[in-house]
């Protein structure tokens, strides 16, 4: 069946709707749509990106993980204790950091799976249990990180900053494994139907607790380019992650139900999350105007994406219909 | 008849020396409260932190804790601590102050994750009869029985006023980038009506451009960053909290902007708080001017208000204001008490 020019214009709508608001910021302020403000946006997103995309295959098997921000911190307050309390090398607390992200990350996935918790109360749970030790390990100080490390935070190739480079390679890797292994395929077996999916073979259990771990490793990955970034170990960091990451996760497509969407989404997820602040942020309005006029564009931004699934809904029904008749 | 004018005439004198000696009325928002000597010598107080994520944090704390237990000993009470955490949750806030008030304790000092909210657990207290105060974010729509905090209008100001005479003597015409903290929090709404009314005042620097951070770090980086892009000329930053220093240092370094005082384009940095990030710039001479954010004395102010409202004493005032001090990149080294040089780490000079 063919599709209809306002079928296949609101088919498009999310996108139309993101092209509309990047128009519209070009317009307004001349130094917008510049590749020198793209990338030092993409530099401000990097580490995010890199915390959130393990998260994305939780997502994936129809879990949650709302510890990645508290992880990110808990990581982050270890490594900078380690170089900066305990004067340990740089290398060493840095494999450490990145070694306990992924142990904490089995924490929650032994939680869930083994002792048999809902994975939103594990990691609701989680969440508060890894900030607190965070404090209690760093003291809940604002901890000027290495020079040797703060330095890198501004290290390019070419006009690229490399943790651009290293984010982007990173989700195309995550990319990999979620469509070319049996690991991405089980994992995506689990998120459409669990039952169906162990019935079928698949180790529930291993594959649910193999994506926390990946969860936690990429939250501690992402720690170190965080506070490489900001020079400093921040008590603030990672706060509110959790609320972020699946904003840019839903954003990009992935089904908060599991089973649907792709980790390549999530560069249109964060690209449009940011790309509203920093508009906003170089049309210089009223500080006041800001949350209006966020919410306001998400909220298209969104409305035009559920217009989309509503015709593919419509479209579906027409087509079961016609091959009744 | 002579006796009845000599008995009115006393009765009249009588009655005006009745009247004569009333106290005069004392306009003030205080409760009047009979001073009496206390029966009570063991007391509770019930501390509702809105979050723990600050040094600065700690350090009042344990502040508090050590100048309770100087002046308990001075009067011969007995000062315990129940002390909770809401970790930026309103709600739980909330929960955690009826807490408070289920167990009974003799006064309860929130601060406040939410400055019109608290507004709620401060009348339930009050029909628990346990008085309240509210510590460093001030209520709005409500009047608790104290306001124990920093005077962060004051300290906007005072930052401003150094300011402004430091660009008038260097001749220079500012033109400034001002990253605003979270509208939520009075205080960040406070400094930035405090650097307008200085820089409306005395028209050393014109603020181009303003950023609301919500003390997002991302936000510091980005919000200086675009900030600079829009304005290339802009010389100047008022930053809502020195906290945020090391962030809005990079983000200057990586646009090239960075520069110590005296040094050819340097961008002029005023702030306020004196926090360890904060402290290292002025240390370094990155940064100007700050007002500091004197946490032993906010903590000293905390506990007489609540000492004085245990033990029935009538407040001189129920809004108590702790002003900080100035502090350049000049007198740093000098400033005695910075909790930042207490707490911190500062490994330079």
């Amino acid at each position: 069946m063919k599709m209809t020019i306002p079928q296949r214009l609101l088919n498009y709508a999310f996108y139309i709707a993101l092209l509309a608001i990047l128009l519209v910021f070009s317009l307004l302020t001349p130094n917008f749509l510049t590749s020198q403000n793209f990338i030092e946006m993409m530099h401000g997103f990097a580490p995010v990106l890199i915390m959130i995309s393990g998260l994305a295959l939780v997502v994936l098997t129809g879990a949650i993980d709302f510890s990645v921000g508290s992880i990110a911190f808990l990581v982050g307050s270890i490594g900078t204790y380690l170089m900066v309390m305990q004067e340990w090398p740089v290398w060493i607390s840095l494999i450490i950091m990145i070694i306990s992200g992924a142990i904490f990350g089995l924490i929650n996935g032994l939680i869930v799976e083994v002792v048999k918790v809902n994975p939103l109360i594990t990691t609701f749970g989680t969440m508060l249990a890894f900030r607190g030790m965070g404090y209690l390990i760093a003291g809940a100080k604002y901890i000027p990180i290495p020079r040797l490390l703060a330095d890198l935070h501004g290290v390019k190739i070419g006009p690229i900053y490399v943790d651009i480079l290293i984010s982007i390679g990173l989700v195309i890797f995550l990319f990999f494994v979620q469509k070319r292994t049996v690991f991405g395929r089980h994992l995506m077996a689990l998120g459409c139907n669990r039952e169906n999916a162990t019935k079928l073979g698949v180790k529930s259990p291993s594959v649910f607790i193999w994506a926390f771990v990946l969860s936690g490793l990429f939250a501690g990955i992402g720690s170190i380019f965080y506070i490489i970034q900001g020079g400093y170990m921040t008590p603030r960091m990672g706060q509110g992650l959790e609320f972020t990451g699946i904003a840019i996760i839903v954003i990009g497509g992935i089904s908060l139900f599991g089973g649907e969407g792709s980790l390549l989404g999530l560069f249109l997820g964060i690209f449009t999350v940011y790309v509203i602040e920093n508009g906003l942020q170089h049309l210089g309005l009223s500080p006041y105007v800001y949350p209006f006029l966020r919410g306001a564009i998400i909220f298209l931004a969104m409305y035009a994406d559920s217009l989309k699934n509503r015709i593919r809904h419509v479209r579906k029904i027409q087509t079961v219909e016609e091959g009744g008749a | 008849m002579k006796q009845l004018s000599k008995v009115i005439i006393v009765s009249l004198i009588a009655l005006m020396l009745v009247v004569g000696c009333q106290p005069a009325t004392i306009e003030t928002e205080t409760p009047v409260v009979e001073t009496a000597v206390p029966a009570q010598t063991d007391f509770t107080f019930g501390l509702s932190w809105n979050r723990k994520d600050l040094q600065l944090i700690q350090a009042w704390e344990d502040y508090m804790n050590k100048i309770a237990k100087e002046m308990a000993a001075e009067k011969g009470i007995t000062i315990n601590w129940v002390i909770n955490v809401a970790d930026g949750d309103v709600t739980r806030q909330a929960s955690n102050i009826e807490d408070l008030i289920s167990q009974d304790v003799d006064v309860i000092i929130a601060r406040a994750e939410d400055s019109a909210a608290i507004c709620a657990s401060y009348d339930a207290a009050k029909e628990a009869g346990i008085p309240f105060i509210t510590f460093d974010r001030e209520a709005e729509g409500c009047t608790p029985d104290a306001h124990v905090g920093a005077d962060s209008f004051n300290q906007a100001v005072s930052t401003g006023e150094t300011f402004a005479d430091l660009l008038e003597a260097k001749g220079v015409e500012g033109k400034c980038i001002e990253l605003i903290g979270d509208l939520k929090d009075q205080n960040a709404v406070n400094r930035t009506e405090g650097w307008a009314k200085v820089e409306q005042e005395r028209g050393a620097w014109e603020t181009v451009y303003q950023v609301p951070t919500e003390y997002d770090p991302e936000k510091f980086t980005s919000g200086t960053k675009n900030g600079f892009s829009e304005y290339p000329d802009a010389n100047c930053m008022f930053i809502t909290t020195d906290a945020g220093w090391g962030l809005v240092q990079n983000a200057l370094q990586e646009i090239g902007k960075l520069a110590k005082t005296g040094e050819e384009g340097h961008i002029w940095i005023a702030s306020q708080d004196v926090d360890i990030p904060g402290y290292q710039g002025l240390m370094e001479g990155y940064m100007d001017v700050s007002t500091s954010y004197d946490a032993y004395n906010h903590a000293q102010a905390l506990v007489e208000t609540a000492i004085s409202l245990v033990m029935g004493e009538t407040l001189k005032s129920t809004s108590i204001l702790v002003p900080g001090r100035v502090v350049t990149s000049e007198n740093v080294r000098e400033t005695e008490n910075l909790w930042a040089r207490d707490y911190g780490d500062y490994q330079g000079e």
